[in-house]
């Protein structure tokens, strides 16, 4: 008896938890985030990711949603769907016929980053922004900050605004989780002694010297300090791991965030390899009030001209 | 991220050679596309894949080459993985402790 007690209690908690009402604009806030990041990333990687349409068929190795083929496209529908996805990120972004371009954007963009890592490279740094559109073309982030919204009064808390955040927290912290672990199976609890992370930041320089392009000179003058690789290790498998602390109230949250963005800031310096997700803040928005970021942008006189206000 | 076990990883690359029989870097837009590791993971799993891989690999980016306005002084091109101590490339200029050669090519022109 006691114990079925604890777990209708238990069960209670993580409901409360889970769908906690929150006002329209904190998703509303997020979609605009995202969106703006995701048609920036697509604007600066579109001649890339349109580059996939030239390359040969032999070489071609589909995965996930791309494995239904059997042989690579065309380059001409290779490059139509790029430019299609970087058309549909600016309704998705501006909340404008949402529930037929929010679904097609995350579609889009689905398919033209599966595409891309169908040629042997995986690309982990998208991953992430990739799940966060999804939640987000899903929901209802567009009743709020959304030419849809236009002239409509603004939607009280609601928990049909909350579980997309927590999902989309959940799903943040879930992908440090899993990094972490990974690092527990490939090297187990030897990683902490630093040897591994020497060799790799020391391996990632000379393989991008070797290939001629931009190395880390910070990372590759560091490997010499030994002692400082067990203190990094040890660092960055506490952020992974513990990152679940960050779904437990913004004190913890602003913490663990503050810890991984100097990491993520780590490994630009270290490595040369740029988390632009992280690092433009964009991922941790789903952990805050949002909405009061979008509000002081509103606030600023150049946007109020722009805004006929 | 960086999930990677102990030890010293191979460099996978396709590099240039001139008549004298030195080395020069071959682009990745030559391999692949602009982005270095799309490249280097193309010469990674031509190398996984054997010789007849690398040699078409070799062919094909001597083919693309042959048509590019730079690096006309390259007359060979050699697919080669290298196995570094990584760490005493830094911290002692240490060359590559051993050096494969996959595939070997003349670059039409």
């Amino acid at each position: 008896m006691h114990g079925a007690a604890m777990i209708r209690r238990l069960v209670a908690g993580l409901d409360r938890f889970w769908f906690e009402p929150v006002p329209a604009q904190r998703l509303a806030a997020v979609r605009v985030f995202v969106g703006l990041f995701t048609l920036g990333f697509l604007m600066v990687r579109g001649v890339n990711l349109a580059s996939y349409g030239q390359f040969s068929a032999h070489r071609f190795a589909p995965v996930g949603v791309v494995s239904v083929l059997d042989a690579p496209l065309p380059n001409w529908s290779v490059c139509a769907l790029v430019i299609a996805t970087v058309i549909a990120a600016i309704p998705f972004t501006l909340g404008w016929r949402f529930r037929v371009f929010g679904p097609v954007f995350a579609v889009l963009l689905w398919w033209t980053t599966t595409y891309r890592q169908s040629w042997g490279m995986i690309f982990h740094t998208e991953n992430l922004m990739l799940l966060h559109v999804a939640v987000l073309a899903l929901t209802p982030s567009a009743h709020a900050y959304a030419l849809d919204a236009r002239g409509a009064q603004p939607s009280s808390s609601h928990l049909r605004y909350g579980w997309p955040l927590k999902l989309m927290a959940a799903l943040l912290v879930t992908s440090y989780v899993v990094a972490g672990l990974a690092k527990l199976r490939v090297t187990g609890w030897a990683w902490v002694d630093g040897e591994v992370l020497q060799i790799q930041i020391a391996y990632d320089n000379v393989r991008k010297i070797e290939l001629g392009a931009m190395h880390a000179p910070l990372g590759a003058w560091l490997v010499q300090f030994g002692w400082l690789f067990p203190i990094l290790a040890t660092g960055s498998l506490v952020l992974e791991l513990g990152a679940p602390i960050a779904l437990f109230g913004r004190r913890l949250a602003k913490l663990w965030c503050v810890g991984v963005w100097c990491f993520h800031f780590g490994v630009l310096l270290f490595m040369a390899i740029l988390f632009a997700y992280p690092l433009s803040g964009c991922a941790f928005v789903v952990l805050f009030r949002a909405e009061y970021a979008v509000e002081a942008i509103r606030r600023w006189p150049v946007v109020q001209v722009l805004g006929g206000r | 991220m960086f999930a990677r076990k102990k030890g010293h990883p191979l460099v996978h690359r396709v590099v240039g050679l001139d008549s004298a029989g030195r080395r020069l870097r071959v682009p990745p837009q030559l391999i692949a596309n602009d982005e270095v590791m799309q490249a280097a993971r193309t010469v990674y799993h031509a190398v996984r894949k054997g010789r007849r891989a690398t040699a078409r690999l070799c062919a094909e980016t001597a083919d693309r080459l042959s048509q590019w306005d730079d690096l006309r002084e390259v007359v060979r091109l050699e697919v080669i993985s290298e196995r570094f101590d990584a760490v005493r490339y830094f911290t002692e200029d240490a060359p590559p402790q051993r050096v494969w050669r996959h595939a070997r090519c003349t670059v039409p022109r």
